[in-house]
């Protein structure tokens, strides 16, 4: 009946793995690895917003250690220029042609550690990048490797000397996450770790580049019943007449989160969507695509603000029963 | 559901013993049986909706465009098969009808679609019950009745459920029910066949007795016919006195040669039995013996009367007699009838021309019979000395021994006579000059009436001056007889026919002329009071055809009947054809010259553009028409569910009903896995039970998966479960 059952099975076993490996790495956060693994198979760009020390870089780290495949870290600053995550054309001599250098956005996996750091000129050489999976320099478009994703992190307790993301690039990252502080016992097992290596060092890659793109096909091809596309559908609307937002989920919102949707459907070991893959990510992956209407007073805690007003609204859509 | 899988049965029999009777009753082509018998199997095979079969059936459906264009081309094809195939609006219609039903049995989706094939499955019925008068179609009719029977009702379920869905706000004790089947047991089908049957035996009773109530069958015995001890081969004297009074109706007469002609209605003497020999007290037969009369073809007996020359100018009356049940076997006929016509299998008649079935009837019998009227040739009126042949002479002389001062009365009365006419007429006027008409006459048998008649009491009725004057002829040797029977003077004006009615009893005299044969003479004056006219009688005259018609149209509808409906049904299509293919031509002839003229305005442009031309006639149709549909899609949000979908969907509404009547309610926001979380909290015993079935509805609602017969009992079983713990630990918990 469902053809690629069998290898849903086999999906949900390397998933697991996956899961299994970053979490020697990052002690009791199931929820936020998984996320992270929905992103990756969605084939989205992850925003981890969190104040500094928690595990943004673990993870993404962690991440890129356990797959097969190429990390970049990249530093963001307030004077990194575009060419200098992108790459650049040197002169040749000796073929007395022009050669371009490849950035560190060339990779598998980048890390865009404190992105709101550096300027807007620098931050937006990250959109072609992002959305197309492809960088143009000189007349010459350079595709990039599949898998790519893009791992960010920004502190939301410092907001010197910061950029804040435009909105047309939070709209790409497909979530925002936070991490938060580990429970007691979970931060006793964080001391308790040896301290002679990263922890990041000490795992093996379990998957390759090539799973990954296979996972990513399979996510696609989960069935979203039609009913639920209404759900989802339901949910978006709401957020666009909602009074304490004055900008609402785009279509490329819905269409993130239909394909999140799905991408957590198969890390459940499921070949269909439930209400529930949707209610459960709809704050995550729209909380940073709506902006709070002014008039109600903006709050240092943005964040959690939305994340209430897009619970709110999905504790008043009806579920398809 | 069983509910629907019974439903859906019943419906598909109803159909299905009304095309059975169709097939019986008409030869359909061998492509519509295929197509009835494919349609017949399919809806049969999606009964299961739970079967991989049914899945597989499922995408098998036509859209209902597609449909709708068969529909569209079933109909062209009704008119094609009325003008030039079968030419007749009853197969084709049928074929027509069965198209649609082929049509309906493919798309039985909603409610309304079962109510369409009914209609059309009683349609079907009714054109086989036209076209056959056979008895097989009897047991048809009885199966398609109590199949109704249970398809109605489970309508009623069904729709019950639908617009109750809950069946708790139904106000059932004991909880929502898990199947609605529940209390459809055996004692549902044999209360219903119960119904159907007590509904078929109330409608014949109703059938049966309401005319006969009308027609006073109860007020009398059954099987007992009118008195008329007139028609006996013995007739005393004074017997028809005591029936004059009674006004109950022995037969109707319609004059169909005659119908309007006003000189009709003068009184029709209708000719019984005839006597020829009187003893003093009584009248009889001489000669009882009968001859069977000869049949010609279309049941028609003819009757040469011995004795009786062909008249010189026979007059020909045909009449249609509507004969009640009488207590003899004499029929009657205008004086004198020749020939009789009537589904009997044998006509008598004696030497006096009186005919007679073997046996008394006892129903209501119809018949036709032809008479001759015979009038006297001018030649007889003058005075000759007629020669009488030696049989009349013998039979219709006889006197008994009567008193001398009645052969001195016949005498004197005869004197001035100069011919037998003559003779004839001065008795005849002394009886209606001298005599005083009264029914007042005492009962009790008198040892001479005759005597008491004509010399004593001169007083009597129309038996006494008959006898008087025969008498009087044979004593003065004028050959004469008695006659018995009825005189019609009763026209229905509204029904155009006699009515003749008990009290109409007459008796009178026949006189034999040799030429001209036996001519009739009423010696009886008319009675002094003729029944005056009141509303009531008029009322009645209206009343009787209406009732008649009744009669013959239910009471006694017979298979020529029918036969003569569908004639009529036949006959009036026939009509409709002709006018349609009348229109029909005149519009072919203006479409074609229409055509000729567009084709003169293209030629120039050439004929691919023409072609072009019409192509994008015909897609801009298309196109308007699919804009036309698309508002419709919207209405039937319902349609995208499969039935396994649809299944899962109310076995887990019905749970949720359950958990809400025991005060967990689960919120329009709350996911599947939410909502079982929280009963996990509320009710950890429910718990297991609830998971497992959610999680088969997920699979089956979300996943699209097909549900198994084993998942779906497995469900039903869970449900049960939950239902169960109801009993056992809710009460604890609420404790």
């Amino acid at each position: 009946m469902f053809p690629f059952k069998n290898l849903i099975v086999t999906s949900s076993q390397s998933i697991k793995s996956l899961q299994d490996n970053i979490a020697r790495v990052i002690k009791g956060k199931a929820r936020v690895i998984e996320m992270a693994i929905v992103c990756l198979l969605a084939r989205g760009h992850l925003l981890i917003e969190d104040v500094p020390g928690v595990g943004k870089t673990t993870l993404a780290h962690s991440l890129a250690r356990s797959l097969d495949c190429s990390f970049k870290r990249i530093q963001f600053t307030s004077d990194l220029l575009p060419s200098d995550i992108v790459g650049i054309s040197v002169f040749n001599r000796q073929k007395q042609a022009f050669e371009f250098i490849p950035g560190p956005l060339f990779a598998n996996i980048v890390l865009a550690d404190e992105i709101n750091r550096t300027t807007p000129k620098t931050q937006s050489s990250l959109l072609e990048a992002m959305s197309e999976a492809q960088i143009s320099v000189d007349n010459h478009t350079h595709p990039l490797s599949q898998p790519f994703m893009v791992i960010a992190t920004q502190n939301p307790a410092e907001y010197h000397g910061t950029f804040p993301l435009p909105e047309s690039q939070l709209d790409r990252f497909l979530m925002r996450l936070r991490i938060g502080y580990p429970t007691l016992d979970e931060e006793k097992k964080v001391l308790d770790r040896p301290p002679s290596l990263h922890p990041a060092d000490e795992i093996q890659p379990v998957l390759n580049a090539q799973h990954i793109v296979d996972l990513q096909d399979q996510a696609e091809k989960v069935l979203m019943e039609n009913s639920l596309m209404d759900y989802l559908l339901a949910i978006v609307l709401a957020t666009r007449h909602n009074d304490l937002l004055s900008l609402g989920v785009s279509t490329r919102g819905a269409l993130a989160l239909c394909k999140a949707a799905k991408a957590l459907a198969l890390v459940r070991d499921r070949a269909y969507c439930l209400p529930e893959d949707i209610k459960e990510l709809a704050p995550t992956i729209l909380s940073h695509r709506v902006m709070l209407n002014r008039s109600h007073g903006v709050h240092a805690k943005t964040f959690e603000h939305t994340e209430r007003v897009i619970q709110d609204i999905l504790d008043s859509v009806p579920v398809p029963l | 559901m069983v509910l629907d899988q019974a439903f859906r049965l019943s419906s598909i029999l109803l159909a299905a013993i009304s095309v059975a009777s169709l097939l019986l009753a008409i030869v359909l082509p061998p492509w519509l049986l295929t197509l009835a018998g494919l349609a017949f199997a399919l809806a049969l095979l999606r009964l299961n909706q739970m079967s991989s079969f049914a899945g597989l059936l499922l995408h098998l459906r036509c859209s209902a465009l597609t449909w709708n264009v068969f529909l569209l081309l079933a109909f062209v094809g009704f008119w094609i098969d009325l003008m030039f195939v079968s030419q007749e609006l009853l197969p084709s219609g049928i074929h027509f009808v069965m198209m649609l039903m082929v049509n309906k049995l493919s798309n039985l989706d909603h409610r309304r679609d079962f109510l369409h094939l009914y209609a059309i499955s009683l349609i079907s019925l009714l054109a086989s019950a036209a076209l056959t008068t056979q008895i097989w179609y009897a047991p048809f009719f009885l199966l398609y009745l109590v199949v109704g029977v249970w398809t109605l009702f489970l309508y009623h379920l069904i729709k019950e459920r639908d617009e109750f869905p809950d069946g708790h706000s139904t106000g059932i004790a004991e909880g929502p029910s898990l199947s609605p089947l529940t209390h459809i047991r055996y004692s549902f089908f044999w209360t219903t066949n119960a119904m159907a049957a007590g509904a078929f035996g109330l409608t014949l009773l109703f059938f049966f007795s309401i005319p006969r109530i009308g027609a006073g069958f109860f007020q009398n015995n059954h099987g007992d016919s009118l008195r008329t001890t007139g028609f006996t081969e013995h007739v005393d004297l004074g017997a028809i006195g005591p029936v004059k009074h009674d006004p109950s109706i022995v037969m109707r007469i319609a004059l169909p040669e005659a119908a309007g002609d006003e000189s009709r209605r003068e009184p029709l003497y209708l000719r019984g039995a005839a006597y020829n020999q009187y003893n003093g007290t009584s009248w009889s037969n001489s000669q009882p013996r009968r001859r069977m009369l000869i049949e010609l073809p279309q049941g028609t007996f003819t009757l040469r009367t011995p004795g009786v020359k062909p008249p010189a100018a026979p007059q020909r009356l045909r009449q249609e007699i509507l004969l009640e049940p009488l207590d003899t076997a004499v029929l009657f006929g205008a004086s004198l009838p020749v020939s009789i016509t009537g589904t009997f299998l044998s006509v008598q008649a004696d030497l006096m021309g009186s005919l007679y079935l073997p046996f008394p009837f006892h129903t209501r019998i119809h018949y036709t019979a032809y008479s001759v009227l015979t009038t006297l040739i001018s030649a007889e009126r003058h005075p000759t000395a007629f020669l009488y042949p030696d049989f009349i002479a013998q039979q219709y002389l006889q006197v008994p021994a009567l008193d001398a001062r009645i052969v001195a009365l016949a005498r004197r009365v005869t004197q001035p006579a100069t011919s037998v006419w003559q003779t004839v007429r001065l008795i005849r006027t002394h009886l209606l000059n001298n005599y005083r008409y009264s029914l007042e006459i005492p009962t009790r048998q008198s040892a001479h009436p005759l005597e008491d008649f004509l010399l004593i009491r001169k007083t009597g009725y129309c038996e006494h001056y008959a006898t008087a004057m025969v008498m009087l002829l044979r004593t003065v040797g004028v050959p004469a007889r008695l006659v018995t029977g009825f005189l019609a003077t009763e026209w229905n004006a509204f029904g155009n026919y006699y009515t003749v009615r008990q009290r109409d009893a007459h008796a009178w005299v026949e006189v034999y002329f040799p030429q001209s044969g036996w001519i009739t003479m009423d010696p009886t004056p008319p009675a002094p009071d003729a029944t005056t006219q009141t509303w009531w009688l008029s009322a009645s005259s209206v009343m009787d055809p209406v009732r008649l018609k009744w009669d013959r149209l239910f009471v006694y509808y017979s298979a020529s009947d029918q036969f003569a409906v569908v004639q009529g049904i036949r006959e009036s299509g026939e009509a409709v054809r002709a006018r349609m293919s009348e229109s029909l031509t005149a519009l072919l002839r203006l479409w074609s010259t229409m055509l000729g003229r567009l084709m003169e305005v293209l030629t120039p442009v050439g004929f691919p553009q023409a072609a072009i031309f019409l192509m994008l006639v015909i897609s801009a149709g298309y196109a308007v028409r699919l804009l036309l549909r698309q508002p419709r899609s919207f209405d039937s949000v319902q349609d995208y569910y499969s039935p396994h979908q649809r299944v899962v969907i109310t076995l887990y509404s019905t749970m949720i009903d359950f958990f809400a009547q025991h005060g967990i309610v689960k919120p329009a926001s709350a996911t599947p896995l939410e909502f079982l979380r929280h009963v996990h909290e509320q009710w950890s015993e429910a718990s297991p039970s609830a998971d497992a079935l959610t999680h088969l509805y997920a699979q089956v609602r979300f996943g699209q998966a097909p549900l198994t017969a084993e998942e779906r009992t497995t469900a039903e079983g869970l449900l049960h479960t939950i239902r169960a713990l109801e009993r056992s630990g809710l009460t604890a918990r609420k404790s």
